[in-house]
C-alpha cells in the first residue's frame, strides 16, 4: 500500500486536520464532537508513504485496508468516517 | 486477610493498580485507603466516563471496583453495568468488580451480573464481611498483575531474544493489550528494542523503541504507541525524525482544548517525558 503525500494531504483537508508542521512532519489530530480524538501524522518529502508508513498512516485513523482505501479514493465523507470510526474509539 | 492473598503478595514484584470507581468522595477515599492497606495502589475516579477515560490514558490497571449505581439521582441508574460491559469489550484482561448499597444480587439480572468477575452487596455486610470482599478484590488485582506480567515477560523475551531486566520492568506499566497489538507484529517484521534518551525532555526514563531495517531504510516506532512512527535514512537519521515528531505532537496535542481516546493517551505520554512548554503557537 503507498499512500502520496497529495492523498496525505487531501485525507487531513477532508477530516478538517489542521495540520501542523515541523522540519520532518506535518501531524494533526482528528476532532469529533469538538474533542481531539485521532492523532495522525505524515513525513514530508516526495516519495509520500510506503510500506509500513502508509500501514501506521492507515492504523492511525482506526480504519480497515478496505475502508481505507475508501476514504483515499474520496468516496467516503467525513461524516462516513465518524460513524465508522467513532464507536471503535469512544467511552460507553 | 487470605492466606491466598498473602501467598500472591510475596510473590509479587510491583503492586496492583486498581482503579475505584464512587460517586462519593468519602467511600473513595475509603476505598482508597482499604485497598492500600492490602498492598495496591489506588486510582480514584467518580464516574463511569472518567473510568473509561482513565482506562485509556493509564497503561498498567489491574483491576476496575466499581460502585454499580453511580448517580444517585437516577434511582435506577446502573452506570456500574454499562462501565462492565465496556471494561468486558474493550479491556478483557482486566477484571470488574461491582459493588452495591441500593441493589441487592436479586435486583440485577444474570445478564448484568455475567458482567462482572464478582459483585456484592455492600448493604448487607457486616465487618468480617467488608473484609473478606475487599480481600477478594486485592486478590484479584494481584492475580491479574502477576498473570499479564507473565504473559509480557514471555512475548518480550521471544521478541527481544536478550531482554534486559530493565526493559522488563519498564514495560511492565504496558497493557498487555498494547504488547499484543505492537509486539509480535513487529517481532515478526524483525524489529529489535533499543533503549533512547529524548535530550530535550526532563529527568525522565528512557525511551523503549523498536528499531528495523528494511529496504534501505530505518523504521523505528515507540513501545506501546503505535503513532510515535518514524522513517529515515539511517538510525541516527530515524531518531531525529522521532525526537522532531515527539515535539511537534507535543505541541499540538498541548493546543488542543480538550482529548480524549488515543489522542489523551499519547498526551499523557508526552506530559510525562516533561517537554519543554510548547508555547502553544499555531
Amino acid at each position: 500500500m503507498e499512500v502520496s503525500t497529495r492523498e496525505a494531504e487531501r485525507i487531513f483537508a477532508k477530516l478538517k486536520v489542521k495540520p501542523r508542521r515541523s522540519t520532518h512532519h506535518v501531524a494533526g489530530v482528528v476532532v469529533i464532537d469538538g474533542v481531539g480524538r485521532l492523532p495522525v501524522h505524515y513525513s514530508h518529502g516526495r516519495k509520500g508513504l510506503q510500506g509500513r508508513a502508509a500501514h501506521m498512516f492507515r492504523k492511525s485513523l482506526h480504519l480497515e485496508p478496505d475502508e481505507f482505501s475508501v476514504l483515499k479514493g474520496c468516496t467516503m465523507s467525513r461524516d462516513e468516517f465518524v460513524t465508522i470510526v467513532g464507536p471503535r474509539i469512544t467511552s460507553p | 486477610m487470605t492466606e491466598v492473598l498473602d501467598a500472591i503478595q510475596e510473590d509479587s514484584i510491583s503492586n496492583p493498580v486498581v482503579l475505584i470507581v464512587e460517586d462519593r468522595a468519602s467511600q473513595r477515599n475509603t476505598k482508597a485507603k482499604e485497598m492500600e492497606e492490602r498492598g495496591c495502589v489506588p486510582v480514584t475516579v467518580e464516574d463511569s466516563d472518567a473510568a473509561a477515560r482513565e482506562l485509556t490514558a493509564s497503561p498498567g490497571i489491574d483491576l476496575v471496583l466499581t460502585d454499580i449505581r453511580l448517580a444517585p439521582s437516577d434511582g435506577d441508574d446502573r452506570s456500574g453495568v454499562k462501565l462492565a460491559r465496556f471494561v468486558n469489550s474493550a479491556y478483557p484482561d482486566i477484571p470488574i468488580v461491582g459493588y452495591s448499597a441500593f441493589f441487592s444480587a436479586d435486583d440485577l439480572s444474570d445478564d448484568e451480573l455475567a458482567h462482572f468477575d464478582y459483585a456484592y452487596n455492600k448493604g448487607a455486610e457486616s465487618i468480617k464481611e467488608i473484609r473478606v470482599n475487599l480481600d477478594k478484590c486485592a486478590e484479584l488485582a494481584f492475580r491479574s498483575r502477576k498473570e499479564r506480567r507473565s504473559r509480557a515477560e514471555a512475548r518480550l523475551a521471544d521478541a527481544a531474544g536478550q531482554t534486559s531486566e530493565r526493559i522488563l520492568e519498564i514495560v511492565r506499566s504496558a497493557t498487555l493489550a498494547e504488547v499484543e497489538g505492537v509486539e509480535q507484529v513487529l517481532h515478526e517484521a524483525g524489529f529489535r528494542l533499543k533503549l533512547v534518551r529524548i535530550p530535550s525532555a526532563g529527568n525522565t526514563e528512557p525511551l523503549i523503541v523498536w528499531v528495523r531495517g528494511h529496504a534501505g531504510s530505518i523504521d523505528v516506532e515507540v513501545y506501546g504507541h503505535s503513532n510515535l512512527y518514524v522513517t529515515g535514512g539511517s538510525e541516527e537519521e530515524a531518531l531525529e525524525h522521532l525526537i522532531d515528531l515527539i515535539q511537534l505532537y507535543w505541541e499540538e496535542l498541548d493546543s488542543q482544548k480538550e482529548l480524549s481516546g488515543p489522542a489523551r493517551k499519547l498526551y499523557n505520554f508526552l506530559a510525562d517525558l516533561k517537554l519543554p512548554e510548547s508555547g502553544k503557537s499555531n
